[in-house]
C-alpha cells in the first residue's frame, strides 16, 4: 500500500482527472481487492466486473473525498456495497431461472472444501483451516477475510462494514471459538 | 477472561493499541493464562487461514480501465460543460431578441406584411365610413324634418 503522503498527493492529482495518478493510486489495491471479491462472489469474471464497476465509482466520487487517511476502508466499503448489489441481483436471477426450469438448478456458490493441490501444497491443517473459515456465518467469515486476507484493522473493517467497532471484535472473538472447535472436531489441536 | 479483555487481545494482536493500552494488553497477557492462550489462537488462525488472496491476477487490467473511463468522462465533461444558468440565461435572451425582432419588422411592415390584419382594418374602414355616412343622412332628415337640437 502507499504512504499516506504518497496517497494523499496522488488523490489530489486525480481528482483534477489526471489519468496517470487515477491508475497509480489504484493499482496497489487491484490484487487485494480482487481476491477479497473473488472470495466473497466465488469466480474471478463476476470479481473483475465488481472490482471494476468499485474503481469507477471511487473515481467519480473522488471529488466529494476529503482525504483523512481512510482512503482503503472507503473503496473497500465501496467495493462491499457493490458486492452486495451484485449477489443480489444475481440471487434474483438464479431464483428466476430455478422457477423458470422447475427449481432444479441452485444459485452459483463458492465450492467451500479445499483443492487437492491446496492439500497437497499447504497441508492438510491450512486445508481444513480454510475449509472452517468457509463455514463460519457470513458476517464473522468477512471479518475473517478481511482482518487476515487483506491485513485490515478492525478500525477499518467497521467502517468498510458500517459496524462499531466492539461489533466487529465480537464477530472476532466468535469466530475464533468455531474456528478452534471445527479445528479440534476434525482432530486439530489448540493451540498451547 | 471478559470480553473486554478479549476484545483489548485482539487490538494487541492487530497492533491498534495506543502504547499505555499495549502495556495494559501486556500485563494482562503476563497475568492470565487465559488471554495468552487467545492469543496464541489468534495467531495460530492467521498463519493458516491466510491464503495469499492477491496470488493470483485479475483477468484483465482493472485500475487502468477505470482510470480510461473516468478520464475520459471528465475529459468529455470539460469540453461541454456549462453552468446550468448559463445555459438558461443564454436562451431567454435569444428568446427576447427574436420576439423584439418580430415585433419591430412587424411595425416596420405594417398591415401589408400580415394579409389577414388588412382585410381586418380594410373591413373596420368600410364599417365606420358606412357609420359616418348613416349619421350624416340622419342628421339631413333631422334639419329637413324640423328637429334640429334633438336627438332620439
Amino acid at each position: 500500500m502507499p504512504a499516506d503522503d504518497d496517497e494523499a498527493e496522488l488523490i489530489a492529482k486525480a481528482q483534477t482527472g489526471d489519468r496517470n495518478a487515477m491508475q497509480a493510486l489504484l493499482l496497489p489495491y487491484e490484487k487485494p481487492l480482487f481476491g477479497f471479491l473473488k472470495q466473497r462472489l466465488g469466480n474471478p469474471h463476476d470479481a473483475a466486473d465488481v472490482t471494476q464497476d468499485a474503481f469507477v465509482k471511487v473515481l467519480r466520487g473522488l471529488t466529494k473525498y476529503q482525504h483523512r487517511g481512510q482512503f482503503r476502508a472507503w473503496l473497500y466499503q465501496i467495493a462491499r456495497n457493490e458486492s452486495i448489489e451484485f449477489m443480489r441481483r444475481r440471487n434474483r436471477f438464479s431464483t428466476a431461472t430455478a422457477d423458470d426450469e422447475g427449481g432444479d438448478r441452485i444459485a452459483e456458490t463458492p465450492d467451500p472444501r479445499p483443492s487437492a493441490d491446496e492439500q497437497l501444497l499447504a497441508g492438510e491443517e491450512r486445508a481444513r483451516m480454510r475449509s472452517c473459515v468457509e463455514e463460519l456465518p457470513d458476517s464473522e467469515r468477512e471479518v475473517v477475510r478481511l482482518r487476515l486476507d487483506q491485513d485490515i484493522t478492525f478500525r477499518e473493517i467497521a467502517s468498510i462494514t458500517e459496524a462499531p467497532l466492539n461489533t466487529v471484535l465480537g464477530r472476532m472473538r466468535n469466530a475464533t471459538r468455531r474456528l478452534r472447535d471445527c479445528m479440534e472436531t476434525h482432530g486439530f489441536a489448540p493451540a498451547a | 477472561m471478559t470480553a473486554d479483555e478479549e476484545n483489548q487481545i485482539a487490538l494487541y494482536w492487530s497492533g491498534e493499541l495506543e502504547p499505555g493500552e499495549a502495556a495494559a494488553a501486556e500485563a494482562l497477557l503476563a497475568g492470565n493464562s487465559e488471554a495468552a492462550r487467545f492469543l496464541a489462537e489468534l495467531k495460530r488462525q492467521a498463519e493458516l487461514a491466510r491464503s495469499a488472496p492477491d496470488a493470483e491476477a485479475p483477468p484483465r487490467p482493472l485500475a487502468a480501465a477505470a482510470a480510461d473511463t473516468v478520464a475520459n468522462e471528465i475529459a468529455a465533461s470539460k469540453v461541454i460543460r456549462f453552468p446550468r444558468f448559463q445555459v438558461i440565461a443564454a436562451v431567454a435572451a435569444a428568446i427576447a431578441v427574436l420576439a423584439i425582432a418580430a415585433i419591430f419588422l412587424r411595425d416596420q411592415l405594417g398591415p401589408d406584411c400580415d394579409p389577414g390584419l388588412a382585410s381586418e382594418l380594410g373591413r373596420r374602414e368600410a364599417i365606420a365610413r358606412e357609420v359616418d355616412a348613416l349619421e350624416a343622412a340622419v342628421a339631413d332628415f333631422q334639419l329637413t324634418a324640423g328637429f334640429a337640437g334633438r336627438r332620439t
